[in-house]
């Protein structure tokens, strides 16, 4: 992971529209913002779009960046505002919690019929539905926090609410997963 | 494919952890140990090269020529937008305005269709009786252009008129297709017609004063002073001829629904009828045309009437057909 220090700079030389480090910056920061844009939109090509157009969007507001705060969280909550305005103007609500349930069912059935086989592929299947089934809020503090290397704050940033919430959040997530974990296979937190 | 991420708890969690018991803070910790082998899906997306290429690609067209800098200053491209918009505005309020201007300068037009007659008051206040199959058109308000006003009040005339004009500092002017009648306030009739026979401007004054001027020589004027007078513009020639008739009345009976010629030849005569009562007359070959005649009628004149009339003083025969009729020169003896 690269610190704050590393995309610190590199903000300032995109700020002075330096065309490597903002393919660095692309390049960096991509894949985290497509698995998180992932995570409200229903498919994989509309994450892409949305993505693309962050940075498009990024590109164009370079000179009015401010290398004093945090580009990295700057960038989540624009990918985020995209992603809200995406669903409004879809009117894909609807449709996103119906994926959202329909996914989340699928997996809790799979868990079902594979009790007592912990191989390392179901387990991380069952995380995965695990985690769809958390509500939004949670899942999203959850997910920054767990696997986008974002400080409370940053994440506070992103999602405009207090950082306290954020842990709370975060917090609340951990014990409905805690619970998952502990009827699937208590050995696994024996350990 | 898993998901590694931040393998500890942020500081925060930690401490909130630490709160609870030993085995509680162990278990949470395990939980988000074990977070670290979730499922994450591929995506089936783009790559990450072929995705830069296309961002590229964007960027260039979202920034249209300044892409090919590349370091183009969005605040003066937007200022230019500004510009571009502004002076685009302009050119749209300007097109506007002419629009609107020209629509203004479309002059008035009003027309009295064969076998109609009609009345008009004009901004000034005069009044106008249009007889059938004529034109009057003039300007807004007299004006050449809005807001300047007019130094005189012109109307286009053709066909034939009554006017009872307003006395006003602004001469009072009726142009013809061959002559220009000015006055000052006053009352007359203005006949005015390009036919090849007994064609021309013919003006008989009721009360006032008039000058007639031919357009073709503007030196030569005729003043009409009394009532009664008539100045004639002829079509063929410059000359102004003038003469007088007793009654004017008589002269202007269309004005009272009557009929009346005073002079004039027969084919100005039956052109007059044509119009007036929205008929059409066909005269075959043998009529002279060209032979003068003074009629008058009341308000009772009908197309019937006047036919009839007419061939009993040319001696001619008529006969009536859909639309009108047919005018048939004398038959030989047998």
């Amino acid at each position: 992971m690269h610190s704050g220090g590393a995309l610190e700079e590199l903000c300032q030389r995109l700020k002075a529209s330096d065309r490597g480090a903002f393919e660095q910056l692309f390049r960096l920061l991509r894949e985290g913002l497509l698995r998180y844009v992932r995570s409200f939109v229903a498919s994989d090509a509309v994450a892409h779009d949305l993505v693309q157009d962050v940075f498009v969007d990024l590109w164009c507001l370079r000179e009015r960046l401010d290398p004093s705060q945090p580009l990295k969280a700057y960038v989540y909550r624009m990918a985020r505002n995209r992603a809200y305005r995406y669903l409004r103007d879809e009117r894909a609500h609807a449709e996103k919690h119906a994926w959202l349930r329909r996914e989340a069912s699928a997996t809790s059935l799979e868990v079902e019929t594979q009790v007592g086989q912990l191989d390392e592929a179901a387990l991380a299947r069952r995380l995965h539905g695990w985690i769809l089934a958390l509500p939004a809020r949670q899942r999203e503090a959850l997910l920054l926090s767990r696997y986008h290397d974002l400080s409370h704050q940053e994440i506070a940033d992103i999602m405009s609410i207090s950082p306290r919430t954020v842990n709370n959040h975060i917090m609340r997530a951990l014990e409905h997963l805690h619970d998952h974990v502990q009827a699937f296979e208590p050995a696994l937190l024996a350990s | 494919m898993k998901r590694e991420g931040r393998k500890f708890m942020p500081p925060p969690l930690q401490a909130q952890v630490g709160g609870q018991s030993l085995e509680t803070q162990r278990q949470m910790e395990r939980v988000w140990e074990v977070l670290g082998q979730a499922q994450s899906g591929d995506l089936k997306v783009p790559d990450t090269d072929a995705a830069w290429e296309d961002l590229q690609q964007r960027i260039q067209v979202t920034q249209g020529k300044a892409g090919l800098g590349y370091v183009a200053d969005r605040r003066a491209s937007r200022g230019t937008r500004r510009v571009r918009f502004g002076l685009s505005a302009t050119v749209m309020l300007a097109a506007c305005v002419l629009f609107g201007l020209w629509l203004w300068r479309q002059p008035i037009e009003v027309t009295a269709p064969h076998g109609a007659q009609t009345s008009i008051t004009l901004p000034d206040g005069s009044q106008v009786a249009l007889n059938s199959g004529s034109q009057l058109v003039y300007r807004r308000g007299f004006r050449e252009w809005p807001l300047i006003s007019a130094h005189r009040r012109t109307v286009t005339l053709e066909g034939e008129a009554f006017f009872e004009v307003v006395r006003s500092a602004q001469p009072f002017v009726v142009e013809t297709f061959n002559a220009r009648v000015e006055v000052l306030g006053t009352q007359f009739n203005v006949w005015a017609r390009p036919e090849p026979v007994g064609g021309g401007t013919r003006v008989v004054l009721a009360s006032g004063k008039v000058r007639i001027t031919d357009r073709a020589s503007p030196t030569s004027t005729l003043m009409l002073e009394e009532a009664g007078a008539v100045g004639h513009v002829r079509r063929a020639t410059a000359e102004i001829i003038s003469s007088h008739v007793e009654e004017v009345d008589r002269a202007l009976a269309w004005r009272e629904q009557g009929f009346s010629a005073v002079d004039q030849p027969l084919a100005s005569v039956l052109a007059e009828v044509e119009r007036r009562f929205d008929i059409s007359i066909e005269v075959e070959a043998g009529i002279a045309l060209t032979e003068s005649m003074t009629l008058f009628y009341g308000p009772e004149a009908t197309a019937a009437v006047i036919i009839h009339d007419l061939c009993l003083a040319q001696g001619c025969q008529y006969r009536k057909v859909s639309r009108g009729y047919v005018l048939i020169p004398p038959q030989a003896e047998l």
